[in-house]
Parts: structure tokens; sequence; C-alpha cells
């Protein structure tokens, strides 16, 4: 039988704008029905470990991406929007939850929602209003969650069906036990350090990593780095997003599609055309490293701040065909279109990429940008806000009221709420921690208006440290006020006190 | 040019010439119970492979003694690794079934080894291999369990070094393998060590059976 080839699915993109003025399946209704009520299509598109530090929306000087600009034309933007997590497992969970971290317990890199909260998600709140909910995902991380939510998702993709190669298994062999076997999975695979098993991993990683490398050798042309690519998987944002289009032409109306992509996430796989846009020689001033740092050398950082910045673009150019299509087909009148990203990036102070505890504005601020159906202006918000509030937001949207578990807000300007001038948002990182106890190892920051405290519980060598910043006078997080500014300071930690009950809790 | 006659084992042990044209005659006249003969003849053949394969008791044993290396390692990566990651992330019956399913692998890894030791011992002339085939495959296993934990060590180079760059390796390891086959054919000693070896780790590979076997249940459990 012959297999629908990247050539034929293109073709069948070109005829359906055509196909969708006359089918009732693919053309949408202005907006659909729920009893009396009209319900908007919802969708989500994050881009995992996108900073909203590297976009020209926010003030980056490099222009990253030019899509997101034209798409931002039509939207609202969100200048100091949070993650509640600095890696995927945690801010992915409070986006879906709208929780944070002190409340899921998501807080370890694989780890998982609490049992209480597999009723508590986006998609089963809007799946009780007649929502159809697709979800898919690039990345393991978010795939153990997902799969906890599974009851609740009409249709979850695994991740191998978008992958070019994807060897793991657990996804759909033990489908009704996937978290313990993904987890053994990792140790098989040995994603970190040796595998547990002693003679048949030689063979499985001298074969993956052969295909690997031939797959990288027939696409070298196209990605000089290599393809996309996360631990074993290999993939293409280009078949994501075909896929993507495909689906939004096809599924039932309303529908709720939950789509986390990998790129901007390293290893910087760039296609050809994004490879070397940012050769400017650029260099960020310098900052000074910090304790808590791995100590990557200056060097390293400017290289790695450039890949990633081509990594965007190619993420960016994928977005824009997605945003063509959506435009072409009338789904932006019909639908929230969401983007945003689950954490961000840090490429200063020694530190490279996300896996640390230093919850500087790189890591924990991301892009938010929301296209209400039907509009056509951009609309700006610089309040805080954080990714607990896409879940009320999107509630309310769909006309159900804020659970009382809930800890976000509707984020201003998409409903009907005004702006909370005095807010505090959070973001926790608590990976050396117990889920189910005191979070004794971590850091917790705090954003209030002009302010961001950040407290650092537990480490050794740096253990019971505050440091303070004006993201006003000071957005690069250069100097610490803790000390001189104790009035403001001592405002923020009894804030930050009054999580402690949470941070603390045994679960 | 005449075609050799096959030489064909009786159950009994007993071997006997049997023409090869006997096949053509039974075809040609409808003699079925002449087919019938034949393929008996021809299942006894199966027999001589199957007569290569060590005693049920000699492949218990090495069975068992392999499995040790395998288990151990799994069990050391488990505490050494997992173990501390799992127990700050999952209840104690999520942890007890990631452990359950790295138990059952190495189960499964355990057989995956064992069955070219069977083969060889199939294949390879009987004073080779069979005739000395626990302080062989039990020899080879653990030699070859050194060198696949320094191949570990080294992920890199099977990660990005390709075919070539590693053939020098694998010719070193085929040579050492060879070189402790000749090692115990020769010295009595060495095969007794290692058979007496064998015999004393069979308790403690007896436990990793079960804990095994254990392991396997738990993971049907889990997913019925």
């Amino acid at each position: 039988m012959q297999t629908l080839t990247r050539r034929d699915l293109l073709k069948l993109l070109a005829v359906l704008p055509s196909v969708s003025l006359h089918g009732p399946t693919t053309r949408q209704r202005p907006l659909a029905q729920q009893g009396d009520r009209q319900l908007p299509n919802i969708l989500i598109l994050v881009f995992d470990a996108f900073s909203a530090h590297h976009v020209p929306l926010y003030g980056y000087r490099r222009p990253t991406t030019p899509n997101l600009v034209r798409f931002a034309d039509r939207a609202t933007v969100f200048h100091s929007h949070y993650s509640a997590g600095s890696f995927t497992t945690s801010g992915t969970a409070s986006l879906l939850t709208g929780t944070y971290p002190w409340s899921h317990r998501a807080v370890n890199l694989q780890s998982t929602v609490l049992d209480e909260f597999r009723d508590r998600s986006i998609f089963k709140l809007l799946g009780d209003e007649g929502y159809y909910r697709l979800a898919y995902t690039h990345n393991m991380l978010a795939s153990s969650f997902l799969n906890q939510f599974r009851s609740a998702i009409d249709n979850f993709t695994p991740t191998k069906d978008l992958c070019l190669q994807d060897p793991y298994v657990s996804q759909w062999m033990f489908e009704k036990d996937f978290t313990p076997a993904i987890h053994a999975e990792g140790l098989l695979r040995a994603r970190g350090e040796t595998s547990s098993s002693l003679f048949l991993y030689v063979p499985y990683r001298f074969w993956v990593s052969h295909l690997k490398r031939r797959l990288n050798a027939q696409n070298g042309d196209l990605f000089p780095r290599g393809l996309p690519t996360l631990e074993d998987r290999v993939f293409l944002l280009e078949d994501a997003v075909d896929w993507t289009m495909l689906k939004l032409g096809a599924m039932p109306r309303p529908f709720l599609a939950y789509l986390h992509f990998l790129p901007p996430h390293d290893p910087y796989h760039a296609r050809k055309d994004c490879v070397g846009r940012f050769a400017d020689g650029w260099v960020p001033a310098p900052k000074p490293t910090h304790p808590l740092s791995d100590r990557v050398s200056e060097e390293d950082l400017i290289n790695y701040r450039r890949e990633y910045d081509e990594h965007i673009a190619y993420a960016d150019a994928e977005f824009g065909r997605l945003f063509d299509f959506m435009e072409a087909n009338g789904i932006l009148d019909t639908t929230y279109v969401i983007v945003t990203s689950d954490h961000g990036e840090l490429f200063e102070r020694g530190i490279w990429e996300h896996v640390t505890p230093c919850l500087f504005e790189p890591l924990i601020r991301i892009p938010l940008i929301i296209s209400k159906p039907g509009q056509r202006v951009q609309r700006n918000v610089y309040t805080p806000t954080s990714c607990v509030d896409i879940l009320p937001t999107l509630l309310q949207v769909a006309g159900i009221p804020r659970p009382e578990w809930c800890e976000g807000e509707v984020l201003p300007s998409v409903g009907d709420h005004p702006a909370e001038a005095d807010r505090a948002v959070y973001c926790v990182d608590a990976k050396g921690s117990s889920r189910f106890g005191p979070l004794t190892k971590r850091t917790v920051s705090l954003i209030r208006d002009r302010y961001k405290l950040i407290h650092y519980l537990g480490y050794p060598d740096y253990d019971d440290v505050y440091e303070m910043y004006d993201l006003n006078d000071d957005p690069e997080e250069l100097r610490n006020i803790y000390s001189s500014r104790r009035g403001i300071a001592s405002d923020l930690k009894a804030l930050l006190n009054e999580k402690s009950v949470q941070l603390n809790r045994q679960v | 040019m005449r075609v050799p006659l096959p030489r064909f084992v009786e159950p009994g042990g007993l071997v006997q010439d049997r023409p090869r044209a006997e096949w053509a005659t039974a075809n040609t006249h409808h003699d079925y119970s002449a087919v019938l003969e034949a393929v008996k003849n021809a299942s006894s053949t199966l027999a001589v492979p199957l007569r290569r394969l060590p005693s049920a008791r000699e492949a218990l044993y090495t069975y068992l003694a392999c499995l040790v290396p395998i288990v151990a390692w799994s069990v050391f990566r488990v505490l050494d690794n997992g173990l501390p990651t799992w127990s700050r992330q999952m209840r104690a019956w999520d942890v007890v079934g990631v452990i359950a399913y790295v138990q059952a692998f190495a189960l499964v890894e355990s057989t995956v080894v064992f069955i070219p030791l069977l083969f060889l011992s199939m294949v390879l002339p009987l004073r080779w291999f069979r005739d000395k085939f626990v302080a062989l495959a039990t020899g080879i296993v653990y030699l070859s369990a050194a060198w696949f934990v320094f191949a570990q060590l080294n992920d890199d180079a099977l990660r990005w070094w390709g075919f070539r760059p590693l053939l020098p390796w694998v010719g070193t390891y085929c040579a050492s393998v060879l070189v402790l086959s000749a090692l115990i054919h020769r010295s009595s000693g060495v095969e007794a060590l290692i058979n007496s070896f064998v015999h004393r780790v069979i308790l403690l590979a007896s436990t990793y059976l079960l804990i095994a076997l254990a392991a396997v249940v738990i993971v049907l459990v889990r997913n019925l």
C-alpha cells in the first residue's frame, strides 16, 4: 500500500481552501453552537523553551520572529507573562490545570500531577461543555501527565506519529501504566548515564545512532546541524505543522487543540534558511556568574544564544505557514489562537539552557499572544500574568465559572476582567524536592508590579538567600536591591510567606 | 557424480545410512508409508542439532549464571540512579512498577543472551563447545559483561563513531573471547574454577530468577 508522502500532503493542503468553501465539514460555522450558547474553537500552540527575551515583540534586538509579529498585529500581546515553572513538567502542568506547582506537584523532571488533578484539567472542564479535545506533544515530559488526562482527551495522538524516528514503546505498549513504564524505559535507554540493560543497550545505541546519522545524512542539505531531535526521537516541525493544518480542517466543532511542539528547545538544529541568519557578531553585555551556575563560558553562551535565535527563526517560519493557512481558511475568525511556551531559556551568568534553579527573566518570562475570533487590531497588556491564568480565561470564554481550586485569574483584555494592578505571580522550581513532602529544596520567584523577589532555599552554600530586582529600572536583573529596599522586600516576603503553607505541605 | 549419502542419527544413538533417492521413489509411486518413513527420518535429522544441546541441568545452571551479571547490573543501576529519583516522584506501588519493568526486561535480556549460546552449542563441534558448555558459556558471558560495561562507559563512541572506527574494538573483543575459550580448553583448572563458581552462584541466581519472575507478574497485573 502506498503511503501519503509529504508532497501528497502539500498538494492536499493546496486544494483544502477551495474545498472548505463548499464542504460544510471543513468550512467552519462562525461560532459553534452548544445549546443556545456559541462556543469558539480553541487552539493552544506551545513552542517549548521559547523565551520572551528572544522575541522582538518584547524588545529583542534580533528579528527572530517576523511571523509572530504579523500574528500579533491582530492579537493581544501580554508583555509580562510568566511561566509557573522553569521546565516543561511544572510549566505545562500549571498551564493545563490553572494551578501552581505547589498545588499540582508536578515538580520533578518526569513527575505527574497529583491524582486529584486528573479531573481538573482544561480538557476535562471544556470537554464537559461539548468540546472535542485533541492533544499532541513532541516532549516526553509533557506526555507523562497528558497521559494522566487521557480519559478527557478525545484524540491524544502518540508522539511517534509525527516523528521520523521514535524508538520509545511505553506510549503504545504500556498505555495503562505509562508513567512507571516510561521511567523504566528512560533507565533502559540510558537517558543521562549508563543503561540498566547490560548487553542489549550497546547494540540498541549503535543501531539508533546509526539510523539517526543516516537520517541526518539524507537531510543534510536542509538541516546542516542535523534534524530536530530530542534524545532518540527525530522529527520535523514541518510534519507537525502539516498535520495540524489537516486536523484544523477536519476536527469536529467546537474543538480544543493543545499542540506542544519542541522547537526551539535544544538541540538547536535549525533549518538551512535560518542557519547563519544571526551571524551579526553581537555580544550581549556579560553578567556576573551566579553561585548556582554551571559556569559555562561566555564564548559558549554567545554561540548557544545565536544558534537558539536561529532555531526560533525556524519555529517562527513554520508558525508563519500555519498562520497563513488559518488566515486563508477563516480559522482565525472562529478560533481563539494562543501562542505561548512552557518556559524560557538562559544564556547568561554561566548558565545555559533551563535546567537550573536560577529563575531569571529569560527563563521564566515567556510569550503569550492570544488572537480572539475576528480580532483585527493589536492590543497590549503590561500587567504581570501567569500561565495559570489561561485555564480560567478559556473557561470564561466557554461560559464556565472559575473553579474554586483554580489559582489563576481571567486574563485582562481577553475576558471581561479588568487588569489587576497589584497582582502577584509566582514561579517555582523544586526539581530536587520530593513532590509528596515539603518542597525543601526550591527556588520561588514572585513578581508584583515592577519588583521581583527570588528566594533560594536548601542549596548548599546558597541556602535561604533572597535576591530582589526592579524590572523597570533594571530589566537585566543586574542590581540586587534586596538589602537596599527593605520596605518593599518585606512586603514581598510577606506575600511569599503566605504561600509557605502550600509549599511545605505533605500530600 | 554420485551425491554422498546423508547420515542419520536414530533416537537410540545408532547411525545408519539412508539413500536420499527414497524421497523420489515415494513421490513417484504414491507410496505414502514410504513418505511417512521419510518424514520420520527427516525429523530424526533435527535430533542431530537438538542432541548437541547441553543437558537440561547444564542449560539451567548456565542460564542462572548468565542471569546474575544482567540482573545485578540492573539492580545496581536502579539503586544508583533510578530509585532516588523515582522515590521523589512516585508512590511506592508505582516505584515497584518501575523496578518490575526493569527486572522483567533483565529476564528477557538474559534469555536473549542465552539463546545464542545454545545456538553455538548446536553448530560448533561437540568438543569445542558442548562438552565444556557450562564453563565456556559462563566465561563468555562474564567476559562480555565486562566489555559491555566498558562500552557503556564510552557511550559517545557508540553514538558517534560509526561502524568502521569500532571494528578494532569488536576485533579485540572477539579475540579476548577466543583467548578465554582456548584457556578453558587447555586448562582444566580454569574450567573447574568456573564450574565451581557456577555452583556457588546458583542460590543467588535462583533468588534473582524468582524476583524477575515476580516482576513479570507485577508488570502483567499493572497492565491488565
